[in-house]
């Protein structure tokens, strides 16, 4: 039997990760809620492992084929530059990039610039990949501010003229009295694959990947 | 690490091979060689620098952003080699007109291109590899694959999965599909960057029939070989079918050629280079997600130098094979530093010096110690080496047997691979 290794990211896609995996029958039930402290489970049936890193590191652990299979978001593959195949879009975890701005500034914002009459547009973002990219493609001068966390802040701080982050409800922008001016990109969980694995292990993989692949499915049958 | 003060630094993609690592690196170009020469290839080399319209002729050349360019005296554009096949073909079409079909050449030589920022490839890498001009056919991709197989068997990998396509076959069945050319480039893409959720996206709204969709969703798919068969037969491009009944023939002849790892077809195979025109091969290897191996047919290169001939060749990444043999213990490639340090006392200089070239006639090595002799003990040690002092050998003027040396880990220099010495 060949041994795989499968790494699920911490944070809001564990649980639906988990549920997925369960109801896939491919957990053997092995795996424990977040709030356990350990990073390994064995599915001793099927020879699966399952490893828990922070989302940002999952595609690490693929790229280097520490882990054959990951479960991350679109958002974060976005981001990272490393080579996997990206096998399936599962579905759940659904979010947005989104370029917002104050309210007023939304409501006036001219085509082919941000602020009226300012030269470069200053843009905070956690997401630097994907707010270049995006205005390169529009061809805007912007000036990228990076930050770790918080990103709403930086407009009412005086950092920013604008924001590229991402919004599930949209509820944190107007508590911060931002509007989305518009959507950059869409994101979702994702199943990504070694890609060396993907051949040296076919086997092994291929039946995983069919019944995610059948789970996937039926979910998006039921919720249509 | 040292500090970023603009000293000691190498150039982005650049680095430094330190001597155990350089030691096993020789040690497996070596044995590459070795086995091209076996199977008949005769190596050739070409110019590090090339004319850049001569290196990628009428292939948009120009705007290639990943090429190292500069400029000669005369103001003519540079550039660093970014593969081999385009200058061997070159070399073919100028030089080797007249000889007899097919050619088998060889080479091993580094070559260049950017990287995206952040990938942390590097842009130098040492490519070794085979080109067999003049011959079309199954016959020859099968060689070719075959070698491929046992050149990295021969560089010491066990591991690896060799996957098949035909780069006529994707073209073949998006035709087939009414597929219009914006969206065939966009779907090359999504494959080449093993997008399988974009390509599958980019599929769905092309609003096909159920069928069309389903025959061109399978590039996306793990492929189970029995259901392509059955899609595929239906399939009215010739250009595809020839694709794989190609595939097919090749396929029964690495069978005869006894090669023993996993052969899969993979209908999402997309070389980056556009010059191929047949059967292309990836091998891989445990861990790095690029191929450490890769080649195909690229009928039609030659004839932008020459006379028009089929050809067909690999490229191996050695530093993509070392890495891969990294994982293993690779210590027995390893070349070590001298085997005896001999210390000569005071008017023994002579002596010291015919001692060593007496070592080194019978292959192994010898260095004379230079400083101050109580020194020497520390020095041999941090080396792995025997510290021989001439006194104690008494003024006997004969070579010392080997037997003399406490035999050490590793195998000796005389063991090293034919064409070293």
């Amino acid at each position: 039997m060949q041994r795989l290794t499968m790494a699920l990211p911490k944070g809001k896609l564990y649980e639906p990760t988990i549920q997925l995996l369960n109801q896939a029958g491919l957990s053997g039930g092995c795996l424990e809620g977040e709030d356990s402290r350990r990073l390994f489970f064995d599915n001793e049936e099927s020879g699966l492992r399952f490893i828990v890193a922070r989302p940002a590191d999952v595609p690490t652990y693929v790229a280097h084929g520490a882990a054959d299979l990951g479960v991350v978001g679109k958002d974060v593959l976005l981001e990272d530059q490393q080579v996997y195949a990206e096998v399936l879009d599962l579905g759940y975890g659904g979010c947005r990039f989104v370029l917002a701005a104050p309210v007023e500034l939304a409501a006036s914002a001219a085509p082919g610039a941000l602020v009226p009459g300012r030269s470069v547009t200053r843009v905070a973002t956690k997401f630097p990949r994907v707010a270049e990219a995006f205005f390169r493609q529009k061809g805007w001068p912007v000036e990228i501010i990076v930050l770790h966390g918080a990103v709403e802040l930086a407009p009412a701080a005086g950092l920013a003229d604008a924001i590229v982050d991402i919004v599930s409800t949209g509820q944190t922008l107007r508590e911060n009295r931002l509007a989305p001016l518009e959507t950059i990109a869409e994101s979702s969980a994702r199943l990504i694959a070694n890609p060396a694995a993907l051949h040296l292990k076919r086997q092994g993989l291929e039946p995983i990947v069919r019944r995610l692949r059948e789970m996937t499915k039926e979910v998006a049958r039921c919720s249509a | 690490m040292k500090e970023a003060n603009g000293r000691g630094q190498v150039a982005e993609g650049q680095r430094d091979v330190l001597q155990d690592e350089a030691a096993v690196r020789r040690t497996v170009e070596a044995r590459l060689l070795e086995t091209y020469r076996r199977w008949g290839y005769r190596e050739v080399g070409t110019p590090t620098l090339e004319l850049l319209e001569e290196v990628l002729p009428g292939a948009g050349g120009s705007d290639r952003d990943d090429l190292y360019k500069l400029i000669d005296r005369r103001g003519r554009i540079l550039a660093l080699r970014p593969d081999m096949t385009t200058p061997i073909a070159r070399l073919v079409g100028t030089h080797l007109t007249e000889q007899p079909l097919p050619l088998r050449l060889c080479y091993s030589a580094p070559v260049f291109r950017y990287q995206p920022q952040g990938a942390g490839r590097p842009h130098e890498v040492l490519q070794s590899g085979v080109e067999l001009v003049g011959a079309s056919g199954p016959e020859a991709d099968a060689e070719v694959i075959a070698l491929t197989v046992e050149a990295l068997r021969a560089g010491g990998l066990d591991s690896f999965a060799v996957s098949l396509s035909d780069s006529r076959l994707l073209p073949g069945i998006m035709k087939h599909c009414g597929v219009d050319n914006g969206v065939q480039n966009q779907l090359r893409r999504a494959l080449a960057d093993r997008d399988l959720v974009g390509y599958e996206r980019a599929v769905r709204a092309l609003s096909l029939d159920a069928e069309r969709e389903r025959l061109l969703l399978l590039p996306a798919g793990l492929g189970d070989a029995r259901e392509w068969d059955s899609m595929l037969a239906g399939l009215d491009n010739r250009e595809a079918r020839e694709a794989l009944e190609a595939m097919k023939q090749v396929t029964a002849l690495l069978e005869r050629y006894s090669v023993t790892v996993p052969i899969h077809l993979d209908l999402g195979l997309v070389r980056g280079l556009d010059y191929y025109t047949g059967l292309i091969f990836e091998a891989f290897a445990p861990g790095s997600g690029y191929p450490v191996a890769g080649g195909g047919r690229y009928d039609r290169l030659l004839q932008a130098f020459g006379p028009d001939r089929p050809a067909t060749g690999f490229a191996l990444d050695v530093g993509l094979l070392l890495q891969a043999l990294g994982r293993a213990d690779d210590s027995g490639l390893r070349r070590p530093g001298p085997e005896v340090v001999i210390v000569a006392g005071e008017g023994q200089q002579t002596l010291a010096f015919e001692r060593a070239q007496a070592f080194r006639r019978a292959g192994r090595s010898a260095v004379v110690w230079h400083g101050r002799p109580e020194d020497a003990q520390v020095y041999a040690e941090g080396q792995g080496s025997q510290c021989v002092a001439l006194d104690a050998m008494g003024g006997d003027l004969s070579p010392l047997p080997p037997g003399r040396l406490r035999p050490r880990a590793g195998p000796s220099v005389a063991a090293a691979p034919a064409g070293i010495h």
